[in-house]
């Protein structure tokens, strides 16, 4: 019989085909992974992954002091005229986001995968 | 037999980039440029997507938003608005008398029950300042007397109100300037954009090579994080007017932002939130306001009569679509009922 593929080509080929296989692990392990962003001013001034934070601590920023408990950040407390940041309460999911107009701070939650998991925008 | 193993490594390298761009074309992204910030009392977000030069359009986009609060604001000396207020007569830009125009339009449609010229009466309540407070009969009669908007004047060149009149544009201020943005994009090579002023949104060309963009309802009374459902649309304009976004409360009682010109008091319709569909910008901030203070069954012959599309949510739990939205919008939240408003038969 006449040997069209040798056993070290096979080995080869396999090889690469496994390792190609390898390229797709990061995608699929890159969902959740919840990331929220602190805003003064419109820069981004803090970056937290919601997801190992274990112990809940507070953040204070421009009279305001926001809560970051495992899986949930909010604003706690704030000197603002109308509380209304406070009042947007503890955000978890996706493309939630909480801001304080009069002190010019904003938190919001991101995520690895963005484009999938949360809306292009939320009307209120 | 050197010749054969190479060209066995040839096309696994080949299996291999095949492979790998399999994977990344599948979520290839166009250049795309990003910003927050606040204008016009309110958060403000521009997300654009492909041409060539995103960052000098993000640019002019947040100049445009500078530009158009320096002429809505009340709160400015130097605006146009606060010359009015003062009875100045202003020469305006076109897009500005288009804006008052629309106004006026709908003030007329609604007998007056949606009104431009409800500033005393804002100022009075307060609403959002921390000072609130329920005033008295005599305040609210005298703050009253000063609501009309009959009392402006628009030609094609020139603006005046009637001494006292005091124009707030509020409730169409955010969706104006979405449409400034939108026109300016017009000029662009920016294929698609995401841009909101609060809860005014403006949804532009395609993200990604779709034309599908994804908008979440917030859950009235609810956090941020809570979404009542999601809406799939194309290039449109979406507004929404509720009456959990600025409220108060005393002795027990909760007062919303959404003020009747008729009482006087937050509109009691038995709405809770408006959510409204429209190309123009402006034209949803307004719709979505006059639906709220018609109440349910005037505030859907409203929106059939515009050709406009909406979500409406009443205080008995109901969740309300039109007809074009009924395979566009998906509720997610629990609890309610939807229904299909097939217009007037």
């Amino acid at each position: 019989m006449k040997e069209y593929v040798k056993r070290g080509d096979l080995v080869i080929l396999i090889g690469v085909l496994v390792l190609s296989g390898l390229l797709y692990v990061p995608l699929l392990f890159s969902r959740g992974g919840t990331v929220a962003e602190v805003l003064s001013d419109g820069e981004v001034v803090e970056r937290i992954d919601l997801d190992s934070v274990n112990e809940p601590y507070t953040i204070k920023i421009r009279g305001s002091v926001i809560l970051v408990e495992p899986g949930k950040i909010g604003y706690l407390e704030s000197d603002c005229p109308n509380g209304e940041c406070v009042r947007f309460g503890m955000l978890s999911r996706a493309g939630a986001a909480a801001a304080c107009v009069p002190n010019r701070t904003m938190i919001r939650i991101l995520s690895a995968n963005r484009e999938k998991d949360g809306p292009d925008a939320v009307t209120y | 037999m050197a010749e054969k193993r190479y060209r066995t490594v040839l096309l696994a390298v080949s299996i291999v980039l095949l492979m790998t761009f399999g994977v990344f074309s599948g979520c290839r992204k166009e250049e795309s440029a990003e910003f927050t910030g606040f204008s016009m009392d309110t958060v403000i977000s521009v997300k654009l997507y492909g041409g060539n030069s995103p960052d000098s359009v993000l640019q002019d986009v947040s100049g445009i938003f500078t530009e158009t609060e320096q002429v809505l604001s009340r709160h400015i000396e130097s605006s146009p608005v606060s010359a009015l207020n003062r009875g100045e007569t202003v020469a305006g830009e076109k897009w500005f008398i288009t804006l008052l125009s629309k106004n006026l339009y709908l003030s007329e449609e609604t007998d007056g029950l949606f009104d431009p010229t409800v500033g005393p009466l804002i100022d009075l309540w307060s609403i959002g300042s921390g000072n609130e407070k329920v005033p008295s009969e005599e305040a609210l009669a005298d703050a009253l007397s000063h609501v009309s908007y009959e009392r402006v004047h628009v030609s094609s060149e020139n603006i005046t109100i009637e001494p006292g009149t005091v124009l707030d544009l509020g409730a169409s201020g955010k969706g104006a300037v979405l449409d400034r943005v939108r026109d300016f994009l017009c000029g662009t090579d920016t294929k698609g954009a995401v841009v909101s002023a609060g809860g005014s949104i403006l949804l532009y060309g395609s993200k990604n090579g779709s034309r599908d963009f994804t908008v979440a309802v917030r859950l009235p009374d609810g956090g941020t994080s809570d979404y009542l459902g999601v809406l799939t649309l194309q290039e449109t304009c979406v507004s929404t007017s509720g009456s959990y976004e600025r409220y108060f409360t005393e002795d027990g009682v909760r007062y919303h932002h959404i003020l009747s010109p008729e009482s006087g008091f937050p509109a009691e319709t038995g709405l809770v939130s408006v959510t409204v569909v429209y190309p123009d910008g402006t034209m949803s901030d307004l719709l979505s306001t006059a639906v709220f203070l018609l109440g349910e069954e005037e505030g859907l012959k409203l929106l059939y009569g515009h050709q406009a599309e909406g979500v409406l949510v009443t205080e008995d739990g109901r969740v309300i679509v039109t007809e074009g939205l009924k395979d566009r919008f998906r509720l997610t939240e629990e609890g309610y009922t939807l229904e299909v408003y097939e217009g007037i038969r």
